[in-house]
């Protein structure tokens, strides 16, 4: 597991034409990082925010992803299987 | 001598500029309060706007993640934050600003990261700049405080960095007027199982320290303090640069607080009348108080 190279995979696609290549062929995209192995590189292609959060990537790099998949905010908040928008004690997040 | 004229803060979620999401009454008062500091900043006009804010992996990434960055361009680009509807054009820095804070600042021992070119502002700057503007940009000077990549400063460093700016640029032998805009938070958990939710408790305790008559007691929040309200929170870091610069004299309004599901963040506009003249009569107005 590489955070740090996972991290960078979808860091890099702020740049115009790596999200152009990444759209067009993510598997050649991707091969730039050979370090990310299979379920790496898949969880980059289907966009699996809930699998990239749990390898340590930042939500804002996760949700750049989301945007370039086309999936909406909402959609990602769903996938964490959380409350969503919501008002909460933080005591009760405290003694979560 | 350089004079403050403005100190304010304010959030910066995205969904700010997502309009069509603004049809409540909550949405109204919050941009009723953005219109209200839009005011107060274009009556004092300042010739140099400090903004402090956070980088979302738009300009820094893990290869090297300062703590506290500061531009020293003459222009910063914009991100490109994937098409959403930020400000897209170039914003003018103040390099003789950043010239003395710099000097400053590192000679009072605070060793910054300096940015001198191809540095890119992101949503913590370009969401409300342009909003408290008209789109009629300040010259700015971006000061980047890490609220995202733990570890993250201490609000003892944050508020001791915002009272050697207020020193620095209080001691600079030059006839400007200056203004500080912290942005980010209050209260918002993004990833994890409470993605999505507000802690508006955290966010009226936070607020009433900051109005308060001890203001000086935010310097002594911890991390885990402001992540009772949520990962996010981190971002009142920036507040604290802020309030650091104004000290405990200067009068405090909020002049909004909603809690706002559409953006999914506790969200604030903060006030401080550093004008002596222009003394605000202290009324704290908190939305949501049930």
């Amino acid at each position: 597991m590489s955070r740090y190279v996972l991290s960078k995979a979808i860091s890099d696609l702020q740049n115009a034409a790596a999200r152009e290549r990444f759209t067009s062929d993510p598997d050649s995209y991707l091969a730039d990082y050979p370090e990310l192995d299979f379920e790496e590189r898949e969880a980059v292609k289907q966009s699996d925010a809930l699998d990239l959060y749990n390898r340590g990537v930042s939500i804002y790099l996760i949700l750049r992803l989301g945007h370039i998949h086309g999936v909406k905010l909402m959609e990602t908040v769903e996938k964490f299987g959380g409350p969503g928008p919501q008002l909460i004690s933080s005591d009760a997040r405290e003694g979560a | 001598m350089a004079r403050l004229t403005v100190a304010a803060c304010c959030s910066h979620a995205p969904a700010i500029v997502r309009e069509e999401e603004h049809q409540n009454d909550p949405w109204r008062r919050f941009n009723s309060a953005y219109r209200q500091l839009k005011g107060l900043i274009q009556e004092r006009n300042p010739d140099v706007m400090i903004v402090v804010y956070d980088d979302h992996f738009d300009n820094f990434f893990l290869n090297a993640w300062p703590t506290f960055a500061l531009g020293a361009s003459e222009t910063y680009g914009v991100a490109d934050e994937g098409g959403a509807d930020y400000w897209r054009d170039p914003i003018p820095g103040h390099p003789a600003a950043s010239a003395v804070l710099s000097e400053g600042l590192i000679r009072a021992g605070f060793d910054l990261t300096l940015c001198y070119g191809d540095m890119v502002l992101d949503h913590g700057a370009t969401v409300p700049l342009p909003r408290l503007t008209d789109g009629k940009m300040p010259n700015v000077v971006p000061l980047v405080v890490n609220c995202v990549s733990p570890p993250t400063p201490s609000a003892a460093r944050c508020w001791s960095l915002g009272s050697a700016i207020r020193s620095v640029m209080d001691n600079w032998d030059e006839d400007v007027t200056y203004g500080v805009l912290g942005t980010g938070g209050l209260s918002h958990q993004l990833g994890g199982p409470d993605f999505g939710a507000m802690y508006p408790d955290f966010d009226r305790e936070f607020l009433d320290i900051l109005t308060g008559p001890n203001r000086s007691l935010v310097s002594e929040l911890s991390e885990s303090d402001l992540r009772r309200g949520g990962a996010g929170a981190l971002e009142t870091a920036n507040w604290v640069v802020v309030a650091g610069a104004v000290g405990e004299e200067a009068a405090a309004q909020v002049l909004a607080y909603e809690p706002l599901e559409s953006a999914m963040t506790g969200m604030a506009v903060l006030h401080y009348e550093v004008d002596a003249s222009k003394q605000l009569q202290q009324s704290v107005s908190i939305g949501a108080r049930t």
